[in-house]
């Protein structure tokens, strides 16, 4: 009976002494979080974009990092699309002390290589933030990868951390708006306008004439998506008859490649038409016919072949380094009698 | 004719384009062991090119440390003209013969300050004294004969023997810390900066003249821009 109590007794301690061991091991060892997060650098914004003679800057961010002392990246990029002005250090790893940045531009072949590290026996830093600040300066249309490679960063045990690297991506921005035609009557001038560029743009549309010192008729203002043209109406109510001269006018946008067609000039005539009874001006002295007339003879000595060679009046349209000139119907017609007049 | 015209081009042609191809660079480290016959502390370095020119500095303090704590001295050897510089030269597997000059550098900390407080005091001891320094073993060892002065013997702890491109300065360390690679790049880098501030052989810490390559006694920027400078 004794025996079985002693028995009895070095069970119970070894089972106790077993349960303290357990607990003891759960409280030494307490459940760790499986999904350990990795180190992630990558450039801000991962797709960029800039203007052809401008610069725009690109940060390289670093997510999630423990115990950072040094870091290394080569990034890579179309040197015929942009060259690198300057590589200014991020703020990140000043947090954990003094540090020594240096970086290795090659605008010729398009590579950089930033090297940073913390200075003296210090641990390194935790988080997230920013190691670099990348400008660059867009030389000419394009788009290309920025490859972000041969990353390495390193603890202050002088051992790697484990990190992914994610490329970036840019493109040239086209921004480019255009007037694509211009019509205009005595009470409305009507303007096409079209975005020829890769982004949604918004811009303001003016028409003006000439003949009261360039009047504005009206400005409107539009939103047209990549590709989108529209027709924008314009009321206007001429003073008095007479010849015209409507120019419609897109805004210039920041960073534009071409503005040349920008501006769509036409000269109209506002006036009394011999053939057209629903004309509101009748009362157009014959002197301004006839300087007209010379007007129109010399267009048709430097311009012969902009008339039909029926002889048949007709609306004619004359383009003049870009301009247009538009020459109604009952112009021609009246041009033609003046002349017989003269004969 | 024509043949004896091309041989004759080719003659002339020959010896420089090998001139320009086959400059040969060599980087070399070690451990001293011996100074005489008595153990010592110390590091040896050398940098050249192969029957050219070389740069090579041992640093060197006999065991047993200093008898007054706050006065830490060693002595340091320096090339100051090569003779010659050859590999596979007399059973050497390297071999640098010249002038040498040979310092006592003497640190005094200030007792109870902290270790950046020291007097830095260098003496010159010998001046142009003949001296050979030669690899043997199949890289493994290395003597430093210097006349009037005890051999200097050690182990090669890295080297590196290149064709073409000099090798770049400043390759210290890799994901195996302290030991080369072959590479400059942010292992290096990180490598020095750790040792930031420090002055090689304070502390019996010989190795820190790895790092420092301009020879100031002090891991600093200058030793970091080295590393920056030559970052591949």
């Amino acid at each position: 009976m004794l025996k079985r109590s002693i028995c009895f007794l070095y069970l119970s301690i070894f089972l106790l002494s077993l349960s303290i061991m357990v607990i003891s091991c759960s409280i030494d060892n307490p459940p760790t979080n499986t999904i350990s997060s990795i180190a992630v650098i990558c450039l801000e914004p991962k797709t960029c974009w800039g203007v052809v003679g401008q610069n725009f800057t690109v940060n390289i961010n670093i997510s999630d990092v423990v115990d950072l002392y040094g870091w290394e990246f080569k990034l890579s990029w179309n040197a015929t699309i942009l060259d690198t002005v300057e590589v200014l250090e991020g703020p990140f790893l000043k947090n954990g002390g003094n540090t020594y940045f240096t970086s290795k531009i090659n605008n010729t072949l398009g590579y950089m290589i930033v090297d940073c590290t913390l200075l003296g026996n210090v641990y390194g830093v935790n988080g997230s933030g920013t190691l670099t600040t990348i400008k660059f300066y867009v030389k000419t249309f394009g788009e290309c990868q920025l490859d972000l490679y041969d990353t390495i960063l390193v603890n202050s045990a002088e051992q790697p951390i484990e990190h992914i690297a994610i490329d970036g991506y840019y493109y040239t921005l086209v921004r480019d708006v255009a007037i694509i035609d211009l019509t205009a009557s005595s009470t409305c001038v009507n303007v096409t306008v079209e975005n020829q560029g890769t982004c949604t743009e918004t811009f303001n549309v003016s028409v003006y004439f000439t003949r009261l010192g360039d009047p504005l008729i009206g400005t409107q203002t539009i939103t047209l998506n990549k590709g989108e043209n529209a027709t924008l109406s314009f009321i206007w109510s001429p003073p008095i008859p007479g010849l015209y001269e409507i120019r419609a006018e897109a805004s210039i946008l920041w960073g534009e490649a071409d503005t040349l067609d920008n501006v769509y000039t036409i000269v109209i005539q506002i006036g009394r038409s011999i053939s057209s009874s629903n004309n509101q001006y009748e009362s157009i002295h014959s002197s301004h016919y006839f300087a007209f007339a010379m007007f129109i003879l010399g267009l048709i000595v430097l311009v012969p072949k902009a008339f039909n060679k029926n002889g048949k009046t007709q609306t004619t349209v004359i383009h003049i380094s870009g301009s247009k000139l538009l020459l109604a119907e009952n112009v021609w017609q009246h041009l033609i009698r003046q002349l017989r007049n003269l004969q | 004719m024509i043949s004896v015209i091309i041989l004759s081009f080719l003659t002339l042609c020959a010896p420089v384009s090998r001139s320009v191809d086959d400059v040969t660079w060599v980087v070399m480290y070690g451990e001293v062991k011996n100074y005489g016959l008595a153990p010592a502390f110390g590091w040896c370095s050398v940098y050249a090119q192969v029957k050219g020119w070389a740069r090579a500095f041992v640093a060197w303090m006999p065991a047993g440390g200093p008898s007054i704590p706050e006065i830490i001295n060693f002595y340091v050897a320096l090339l100051n003209k090569t003779l010659m510089v050859e590999l596979n030269y007399q059973n050497n597997d390297l071999y640098v013969e010249g002038i040498w000059d040979v310092y006592n550098v003497i640190y005094i900390f200030q007792p109870g300050t902290a270790p950046g407080n020291y007097t830095l005091d260098i003496e010159l001891l010998m001046d142009d004294s003949h001296g050979i320094l030669s690899v043997t073993g199949g890289w493994a060892d290395f003597n430093v004969n210097i006349r009037d002065l005890d051999l200097i013997a050690g182990v090669v702890k890295y080297y590196k023997v290149t064709f073409g491109a000099p090798i770049r300065i400043g390759d210290v360390s890799s994901p195996d810390k302290g030991v080369p690679d072959g590479y400059v790049n942010i292992w290096d880098l990180v490598h020095t900066a750790k040792a930031y501030g420090l002055r090689p052989g304070a502390k019996y810490d010989f190795h820190l003249f790895s790092m420092d390559f301009n020879l100031d006694y002090i891991i600093d920027v200058g030793d970091l821009a080295t590393i920056g400078a030559n970052i591949e």
